[in-house]
């Protein structure tokens, strides 16, 4: 895992390749599926290199970090976001920072995180996720006026693809934690 | 030596982070009303923020030039085509017929008919004279005209929020509608093309400056 740190650190910079960036954006299942995961393993991984943990009090079992991640998360699936991201250079730069931003958050979240509190925060990821996905999936009308209704259904399912992958690691999770005996006190 | 981490900080901190969250989503989707870029930019229109350049050069399908909303009585309803369009573009050309014959009746009224191409590429002159003889469309009544540039039809296109992407079968998808727009190029309502017939009642009764 140590030896994929330092290339996922560096993918992010991928798009500052105009035509790359353009090809990625250019889809709503890349722009969404792809992209948004690359920046937050980006984040995490540079964070994760350097050892930073920048929060101090702020951040008790990597609560804050986790609260970030599920934040920048929730408003990225906003359509109106998405669009604006491709609209406007401002709104697409903040885009970038938010998510690489959350991403390191988690990386120096890591070393205090607690395997339940990690459990809940990816439960909820995949709820969140799998709402968005159901809604991008059945909406009728387009949601972006930057693509097709057919880009939106395969997000969709994209979408509700990472939340049963996020929920399958959830119950994973839950599952090690009640077999392993407490060795707390 | 760093202080150990505190959990009511660490939950003062998450609290806040939420609430930012709420407050940039809500300014984003007017209190959590228009999701869309679409929902939001025909509320735009209707509190008045969103303004076309004026006056805009346009040259119609005679090779006349014109100037657009440099008339302070004039109203027009303005949508956008390409004239290659097969499916929503012919439906939408047969509403502006509906429009243009409201309108024959009515000799004295303020309201331009402009059908706008964001396709430079590929309709010259002589493709939109096509379309309007496909349309029937009557040059006093109804203006089928492209912007006189790329540059000034990337800017209106910009200032309106009309954003037009390939379909991927060499045609466009894009969120056409009819704008009303004042004499002054301040877009004051959007209709979808279904609604032609409230478009054109708001068109004509919208006061005078």
């Amino acid at each position: 895992m140590k030896r994929l740190l330092a290339p996922l650190a560096l993918l992010p910079l991928l798009f500052l390749w105009p035509a790359l960036r353009h090809a990625v954006e250019g889809s709503m299942a890349l722009h969404m599926l792809v992209q948004f995961p690359l920046l937050l393993a980006g984040g995490f991984s540079a964070a994760r290199l350097t050892g930073a943990a920048p929060l101090g009090r702020l951040n008790a079992y990597g609560l804050l970090g986790m609260t970030a991640a599920l934040c920048v998360a929730a408003f990225w699936m906003i359509p109106a976001a998405l669009d604006l991201s491709l609209l406007s250079p401002a709104v697409n730069a903040a885009k970038y920072a938010s998510w690489w931003v959350a991403g390191a958050l988690l990386g120096a979240s890591w070393a205090q995180m607690r395997v339940e509190l990690a459990a809940f925060f990816l439960g909820n990821m995949a709820w969140m996720l799998a709402t968005a996905g159901l809604l991008f999936r059945d909406a009728e009308t387009r949601l972006c006026v930057n693509y097709l209704v057919d880009e939106q259904i395969v997000t969709g399912n994209g979408l509700l693809l990472i939340a049963v992958a996020l929920l399958v690691l959830t119950m994973r999770m839950a599952a090690a934690v009640s077999a392993a005996p407490s060795t707390s006190q | 030596m760093l202080r150990p981490p505190n959990l009511a900080a660490t939950g003062t901190a998450c609290v806040l982070l939420l609430l930012t969250l709420l407050g940039l989503s809500a300014g984003l989707t007017n209190g959590f009303k228009h999701w869309t870029f679409e929902d939001r930019r025909r509320q735009q229109a209707s509190e008045a923020q969103l303004q076309a350049p004026a006056p805009f050069l346009i040259r119609t399908s005679n090779g006349q030039a014109l100037r657009l909303f440099d008339q302070p009585n004039a109203v027009y309803l303005v949508d956008f085509i390409y004239t290659r369009c097969e499916t929503i573009c012919q439906a939408l050309g047969a509403e502006y017929f509906q429009m243009q014959e409201a309108l024959r009746s009515e000799p004295t009224s303020r309201v331009k008919l402009v059908s706008l191409s964001f396709d430079g590429l590929h309709d010259g002159q002589a493709e939109l004279a096509a379309y309007g003889r496909r349309h029937r469309a009557d040059a006093a009544l109804w203006t089928v005209a492209a912007p006189t540039g790329a540059a000034a039809s990337t800017q209106l296109l910009q200032q309106l929020g009309v954003v037009a992407v390939p379909d991927g079968f060499g045609g466009f998808v894009h969120n056409g509608a009819i704008h009303l727009i004042d004499g002054s190029g301040q877009v004051r309502q959007i209709f979808d093309y279904t609604d032609w017939q409230a478009a054109l009642s708001a068109a004509q009764q919208l006061p005078r400056p």
